[in-house]
C-alpha cells in the first residue's frame, strides 16, 4: 500500500496560490471583474498580514531586549560610574596642565638667572682683559690672567650646556599637549556613551546601582568635587580635622 | 632674519603656547602674542601688525586649517607666513595644508632645532620672493 506523500506548509501555500490565480484568470476570461477584484484584494490582504506579523515579531523581540537591558544591573552600574570616569579624566588633564606650567615657571626663572650669569661672565672677561693689560712684566699676574681665562671658558661651557638643557626641559613639557588632546577625545567618547546609555535606560537614575558603585568606587585618589563631598580639600583642612582629635 | 617680528602663537593648550614662545625667545624673537583658538586669533590678525603666525591644527572653535584658509582669503593677511605646529601627521592633512597655502609644517613632538630650521626656510623663501 503506497503512502500519500506529505505536503509541507510551503507546498500547501503554493497550491492555494496557484488555485487563487487560476480563479482570477478564469474570472478575467469570463469578464467577471467583481470576482477578479475580490480575489486580488484577498491576495494583497494576505501579503499585508504576513508583513505586519513579521513587524510585530521584531517589535516584540526589541521590547524584550530593552527590558533585558533595563533589568540588567550591570548597565545601570556602568551608567552611574560614567560621570565619575569623565570627571576623573578631566581632572588628570588639569593636573598635568598645572604640573607642566609649574615646570615652565621654574624653567623661565632659571633662564632669567642664567642670563644674569651670562652677563657676569661677560664682565669677568672684561676684568680678565684689564688684568692682562696690567700684568705686563709680571709673570705671576700673567699666570693669574691665564688661569682666570681657563675658568671663564669652563663657565661659558657650563652656561651653554645649562641653557640647552633648560630649553630641552621646557620642550619636554609638550607631553601635556599631546596627552591632553588624547584625554580630551577619550572624555568626549565617555560623555557620548554616558548620554546614549542613559537615553537607552530611559533616563532613570538607578538608585540601587549608585549605592553599589559608591561602595565599590572607582580606583584612585580622592578627586575634589567627586563622590563623597565631606573630604578635606587640602593640608590645612586635614590638619584642622586632626586637631579635633588632638593630633 | 629680522628678530623684531611680531608673532602670533595660536594653540588651545596653554602649555604648548608657552613652549613655542619659550623656543622663539631662545631664538631671539621677543614680540610674541598668544591666542587660544583660530576664532580669537583671526580678529587679532585683522587688527593688523602681525608678521608671522604659528598655529596648531586641532582647536575647538576654529581649527588651524580653517584659520589658514581665512588668512589666505583675506587680502590684508594673505601674505602672512603661517607655520603649522601640530600632532596631525596624516598624509591627507599635510597635503590639505600645503594646498591651503601653509608656509611650513612641523609635526609634534618637535625640537627647537626643527623649529629654527623651518623658520629659516620660511624666511629664505620670503626673502627670495621679495
Amino acid at each position: 500500500m503506497t503512502r500519500e506523500p506529505t505536503v509541507t506548509p510551503e507546498q500547501a501555500a503554493r497550491h492555494e496560490l496557484i488555485h487563487r490565480l487560476q480563479e482570477m484568470s478564469a474570472a478575467l476570461q469570463c469578464g467577471d471583474d467583481a470576482l477578479f477584484s475580490e480575489r486580488l484584494h484577498a491576495l494583497l490582504r494576505r501579503r499585508e498580514e504576513s508583513f505586519y506579523v513579521h513587524i510585530a515579531r521584531i517589535t516584540d523581540d526589541l521590547k524584550k531586549a530593552f527590558e533585558s537591558l533595563e533589568s540588567d544591573q550591570k548597565w545601570n552600574a556602568i551608567a552611574s560610574e560614567l560621570p565619575d570616569a569623565g570627571a576623573r579624566l578631566e581632572h588628570v588633564s588639569q593636573l598635568t596642565e598645572k604640573a607642566a606650567h609649574h615646570t615652565l615657571d621654574l624653567v623661565e626663572d632659571s633662564q632669567r638667572e642664567l642670563r644674569v650669569m651670562g652677563e657676569s661672565l661677560g664682565l669677568l672677561g672684561t676684568l680678565r682683559a684689564r688684568l692682562l693689560m696690567a700684568s705686563a712684566g709680571s709673570g705671576a699676574l700673567m699666570q693669574l690672567s691665564t688661569d682666570v681665562q681657563q675658568l671663564e671658558q669652563q663657565l661659558q661651557g657650563h652656561h651653554q650646556s645649562l641653557r640647552g638643557k633648560l630649553s630641552e626641559l621646557a620642550q619636554s613639557q609638550e607631553y601635556q599637549d599631546l596627552s591632553g588632546q588624547i584625554l580630551r577625545r577619550v572624555t568626549h567618547v565617555v560623555r557620548e556613551v554616558e548620554t546614549a546609555l542613559l537615553k537607552l535606560l530611559d533616563g532613570r537614575q538607578p538608585a540601587q546601582a549608585k549605592s553599589s558603585a559608591a561602595d565599590r568606587g572607582l580606583e584612585g585618589p580622592t578627586i575634589p568635587g567627586l563622590g563623597n563631598s565631606a573630604i578635606a580639600a587640602g593640608q590645612d583642612d586635614a590638619d584642622a580635622l586632626l586637631a579635633m582629635f588632638s593630633l | 632674519m629680522n628678530k623684531n617680528l611680531k608673532i602670533l602663537v595660536v594653540d588651545d593648550f596653554s602649555t604648548m603656547r608657552r613652549i613655542v614662545k619659550n623656543l622663539l625667545n631662545e631664538l631671539g624673537f621677543t614680540d610674541i602674542s598668544e591666542a587660544d583658538d583660530g576664532k580669537t586669533a583671526l580678529p587679532m590678525l585683522q587688527q593688523g601688525g602681525f608678521e608671522f603666525v604659528v598655529t596648531d591644527w586641532n582647536m575647538p572653535g576654529m581649527p588651524g586649517i580653517d584659520l589658514l584658509k581665512a588668512i589666505r582669503a583675506d587680502d590684508k593677511l594673505k601674505h602672512l607666513p603661517v607655520l603649522m605646529v601640530t600632532a596631525e601627521a596624516q598624509r591627507e592633512q599635510i597635503i590639505e595644508a600645503a594646498k591651503a597655502g601653509v608656509s611650513g609644517y612641523i609635526v609634534k613632538p618637535f625640537t627647537g632645532a626643527t623649529l629654527k630650521e623651518k623658520l629659516d626656510k620660511i624666511f629664505e623663501r620670503y626673502a627670495a620672493a621679495a
